[in-house]
């Protein structure tokens, strides 16, 4: 009996000296949270560093510790990373069952159901928010850089060469020879090298939004219509019609991002396709102006308008430190962040009811942000974000050689159908159809 | 020799085309590797704005600070110390484990000596992608993942086979009468085999050396998998995160790609006979 | 116990088989450990379904197999392998021939270019690729700035975006980086060759040709095996540099069997079809190796 007591009282004074040690660790070291991060313009690093000290100002006993990579590195490294236990707290990432998807679905991400609540994320963000970083019912991300596909154009160029902004996809696929006769290069000029197949990819799902209903499309991503179908592989042929037009840079599969964008910033090519996500690569010795505009309706079809969340943040499973990183996490989103966000890293925050009127932004993002938020047409699916990784492998792959001439259409059809099928049968893709 | 000093005939005029075409070719093939060096040194010395206006002449003006930002930048010393740290245990670890095995396999009695040797040697023939799947699983397991260890292990391990293959075949060619005068001076096999085999070992054991430290200084895909903390990433893996990252940023990712390069050309060009030999050891019997 | 051990110590025979096991051992424990037994586990998950962190690996048989038959991108991977396997031997081996031949002899500044010739082989493969992504890059890069310069622009290609030329312009980064070595080991074979041969050929008239053909080659004969294998086993393996130009891009152009395994496993989490393809690679290795030894040990003896 006695024994015990005094067992027990040891025990006790050791725990609270486990605790006032741990105390004053705390209080001297600062928490440190490391930050995945893949934001990359010159103007956008220095916003995201700007948060970064700000948030750390406020909060004294938290630090974070910020490594920049690529998409394709992350993809590379988060999952083995993750799992070795040497994964960062929070990270940046892609949304969608080929990115953040395979991380939560492997339960290697923190659920953030309560924290939705407890922040009241639900009316804060837009909804997609929640929907798209759902994976298995459960949502593990805060979806940030609202973005939409579309064309960007040089003022100057358009209106030296007297040129109009084409209203429909066939006035567009005409550009692109005059273009080409003026000496300029074409409007696809944006480099593929680091990505493969993505931004041909990206063409295509613009045109498969504006060529067949949304509804079929959102059948297709959650595996329930074959993408093999005969108005898929006529939407694949209105891109081949692109390339057999002269749409396309003959070297853009060589070509860099930043080195296909500059064509388009020293005005060697009047057009980009793009998503609005490159508004961070406009700096200000960029002095020509642009406007932005999504691709003009394809005949039988109604213009739709691609909308995505680019990038999300999620919060590692084993972080030892929930509290601090979803503390970050919430600022990331705050008001305060927000007019950063658009002001100096020109990323439309996942955010809603922010009146942005009085903000100070190139007149290019001011289109775009009007764009979307005056917007009542229909909004189509961006797919790689939706589907699953071993399909957007295929898709990347087969829509490159479908531009060189390797693959037709049908065949791209076909190998991108069989690996939705190989998905749906293992589970990897995403339910959207409700 | 003596005869071709005294003689000097009068050379005909084919000779002098031959020997022109003769040294013609080995001048461009020389150039077929100097050129690509001279480029990476030109572009890492130039402003981008330089490279677009004038991608081939020399660096109008000599921006050396261009090597000192991407250093920087590229946490290029960390990556350094964290190769070293992982490499010299690796080199240790093969080469006395393979010249201990070796020894054993090429000159000590047991049973199943040659079934154990050609278990080593079927080594030589599993690639290491046929084993990087459940090795990670392996280490995680272990719990080696996020340490230096998640490196030197496997790494150790995939190279023993080559070296115990190289060790064995290098004592087996000892002859056998230093060993027995050895052992009728009382010494034991360990003995036998310090103070005797290994020194006479020495060619062998730095033509390992080197192989061993060109494997594990300039292995990617290992460290790609096993080391993914920032911390312990070495330079290879390292460099490829610091080009692509600044990927379109061409003289920084020259300039690093030159700071990776650089030392290891010193100590070629210092040591480039113990390199040739060690590099080709496999090929050329020693 | 003890004493048991005892006897079987002063047993000679026997304590001499235990000191021969105690220098192997430490060496088997690390490779059993970390080579054989992950082999074995390769073979086991690849009869599963497994992402790689769902508690239960679901147990296929020979399913996984099965598909990978009828998987294209298996069969253009390997195509892939087989033409830096050819390709990738023949040239440098070719170049290494040529050079030797014309540096056997001995010639002023043999040293030199030697060094130069050998100094792309200390590089890793992976500054290899980055050296030659540089080169190949189709704005600033070197090759295509050349072209310009010299009025050929029509020959300035996105080399490396080119699904025709992609892996050809690897395959000759790769040529750089190694005709070096397999001109030093040529080398070491001529210096075998036995000259008066030679000079009796060319008594006999024999032209260039004819020597390299009946004399030369043949006494290379072992040497060029030994190459062929090594070039033989790189070209099964190769990943860096490619993963560092291309990521097996564009579309399938460039992807061989070690980065559509790496793909399939680590990005895409297909743990147990990845492991399917590394036994695929581990088998071709296999088949490639087993005949290199066996062409090894013969030519020793």
């Amino acid at each position: 009996m006695n024994r015990l007591n005094v067992l027990r009282g040891a025990r006790i004074i050791a725990l609270l000296l486990v605790f006032a040690l741990l105390g004053t660790a705390l209080a001297q070291d600062p928490v440190q949270i490391l930050y995945w991060d893949q934001v990359h313009g010159d103007e956008a690093q220095a916003t995201i560093e700007t948060i970064i000290a700000n948030f750390e100002e406020a909060h004294p006993n938290i630090k974070i510790n910020r490594e920049v990579y690529t998409l394709e590195q992350l993809t590379d490294i988060s999952r083995t990373a993750i799992e070795a236990g040497e994964g960062p707290d929070i990270m940046y990432y892609d949304s969608g069952p080929a990115y953040g998807g395979i991380l939560g679905n492997a339960g290697l991400l923190l659920s953030l159901e309560e924290a939705y609540a407890a922040y009241n994320w639900d009316e804060r963000l837009v909804s997609v928010s929640r929907d798209w970083t759902t994976y298995g019912g459960t949502v593990y991300g805060v979806g940030h850089e609202f973005e939409a596909q579309g064309f960007y154009w040089n003022k100057r160029i358009f209106t030296d060469e007297g040129l109009e902004v084409p209203s429909t996809f066939e006035e567009m696929v005409a550009l692109c020879g005059t273009f080409r006769e003026l000496g300029y290069d074409p409007p696809m000029a944006a480099g593929w090298a680091d990505w493969g197949g993505f931004p041909i990819s990206h063409n295509w799902y613009n045109v498969l939004a504006n060529s067949v209903p949304s509804d079929t499309v959102a059948a297709a991503i959650s595996g329930e219509y074959p993408f093999n179908s005969p108005d898929i592989v006529a939407s694949l042929d209105l891109v081949v019609g692109l390339v057999e037009a002269g749409c396309y840079d003959e070297q853009g599969s060589a070509t860099s991002f930043l080195d296909g964008n500059a064509k388009f910033y020293t005005g060697q090519a009047p057009m980009m396709l793009m998503s609005t996500w490159a508004m961070q690569f406009f700096t200000d010795e960029i002095t020509d102006e642009f406007g932005f505009m999504i691709l003009p309706p394809i005949e039988g079809g109604e213009q739709t308008m691609i909308q995505l969340m680019g990038a999300v943040w999620y919060i590692i499973g084993d972080t030892e430190h929930p509290e601090e990183a979803l503390t970050f996490l919430n600022y990331l989103v705050s008001d305060e962040a927000f007019r950063l966000w658009v002001e100096g890293a020109k990323l439309l925050p996942g955010v809603t009811g922010v009146d942005f009127s009085d903000y100070d932004v190139r007149p290019v993002y001011r289109d775009f942000l009007n764009l979307v938020s005056g917007w009542d047409g229909p909004v189509g699916y961006h797919l790689d974000v939706l589907t699953p990784a071993n399909f957007n492998t295929t898709l990347f792959e087969s829509t490159v050689e479908m531009a060189a001439g390797r693959l037709t259409s049908q065949e791209v059809a076909d190998r991108i159908n069989a690996e939705m099928e190989r998905a749906v049968e293992d589970g990897r893709h995403a339910d959207i159809t409700g | 020799m003596a005869s071709a000093m005294t003689i000097r005939p009068r050379r005909p005029m084919g000779f002098w085309i031959a020997k022109g075409a003769q040294y013609g070719m080995l001048i461009l093939f020389a150039l077929f590797v100097l050129v690509p060096f001279m480029w990476v040194i030109f572009t890492a010395l130039k402003s981008n704005l330089e490279i677009a206006q004038e991608p081939l002449g020399l660096p109008p003006n000599w921006r050396f600070e261009n090597l000192a930002q991407a250093w920087n930048q590229g946490k290029f010393s960390r990556y350094f110390i964290n190769s070293v740290i992982v490499t010299v245990p690796i080199v240790i670890l093969v080469v006395s484990l393979s010249c201990l095995a070796g020894y054993g396999l090429a000159r000590l009695k047991m049973p199943g000596r040659m079934l154990i040797f050609y278990f080593f040697l079927v080594g030589l023939m599993v690639p290491f992608t046929a084993i990087m799947i459940p090795l990670f699983y392996i280490l995680r397991d272990i719990g080696v993942l996020g340490t230096y260890w998640a490196m030197i292990l496997p790494q150790t391990a995939i190279s023993l086979p080559f070296g115990i293959f190289f060790m064995r075949a290098f004592f087996s060619g000892l002859p056998y009468d230093l060993t027995d005068a050895a052992k009728i001076d009382g010494c034991n096999d360990f003995g036998v085999f310090r103070r005797v085999m290994l020194p006479l070992a020495g060619p062998a054991v730095a033509a390992l050396v080197v192989f061993n430290f060109m494997g594990s200084w300039n292995a990617f895909l290992l460290p790609l998998i096993y080391l993914q903390s920032d911390k312990l990433r070495p330079i290879m893996t390292g460099m490829m995160f610091f080009t692509t990252r600044w990927g379109p940023d061409y003289s920084m990712s020259m300039a690093g790609t030159l700071i990776v390069m650089a030392p290891i050309m010193a100590v070629y060009l210092a040591f480039q006979r113990q390199f040739i030999q060690g590099l080709t050891a496999g090929a050329v019997r020693g | 116990m003890t004493d048991s051990i005892r006897q079987f110590f002063a047993d000679r025979k026997l304590r001499d088989y235990a000191t021969g096991y105690a220098f192997v051992l430490p060496a088997l424990v690390m490779y059993v450990i970390f080579v054989v037994y992950p082999f074995f586990y390769t073979i086991y998950l690849s009869l599963t379904k497994w992402d790689g962190a769902k508690p239960v690996k679901e147990f296929v048989g020979f399913l996984n197999y099965e598909k990978l038959f009828a998987d294209p991108r298996l069969w253009s991977a390997l195509s892939h392998n087989f033409i830096w396997i050819i390709l990738g031997t023949v040239t440098p081996v070719a170049i290494g021939l040529f050079l030797g031949v014309l540096l056997w002899r001995g010639v002023r500044g043999m040293v030199f270019f030697r060094t130069v010739y050998f100094l792309p082989v200390v590089l890793a493969p992976v500054a290899v690729g980055i050296i030659w992504k540089w080169m190949y890059n189709p704005q600033f890069g070197p090759i295509n700035s050349t072209l310009r310069a010299v009025g050929l622009d029509v020959l300035a290609k996105g080399w490396l975006g080119d699904p025709y030329l992609a892996l050809p312009a690897i395959i000759l980064a790769g040529v750089w980086g190694y005709f070096g070595f397999c001109f030093v080991v040529i080398m070491a074979g001529l210096q075998n060759i036995d000259m008066e041969q030679i000079d009796a050929a060319l008594v006999d008239g024999a032209n260039g040709l004819e020597r390299l053909w009946y004399i030369i080659i043949p006494g290379l004969r072992h040497v060029l095996t030994m190459i062929t294998a090594f070039t033989l086993i790189l070209g099964v393996n190769v990943f860096d540099i490619i993963w560092i130009t291309t990521r097996g891009g564009p579309g399938r152009a460039t992807h061989v069997i070690a980065t559509y395994t790496y793909n399939t496993a680590f990005r895409e989490s297909y743990v147990g079809y990845g492991s399917a393809l590394a036994i695929v690679m581990g088998l071709v290795s296999l088949v490639l190796s087993f005949i290199f030894i066996s062409i090894r040990e013969r030519g020793g003896d």
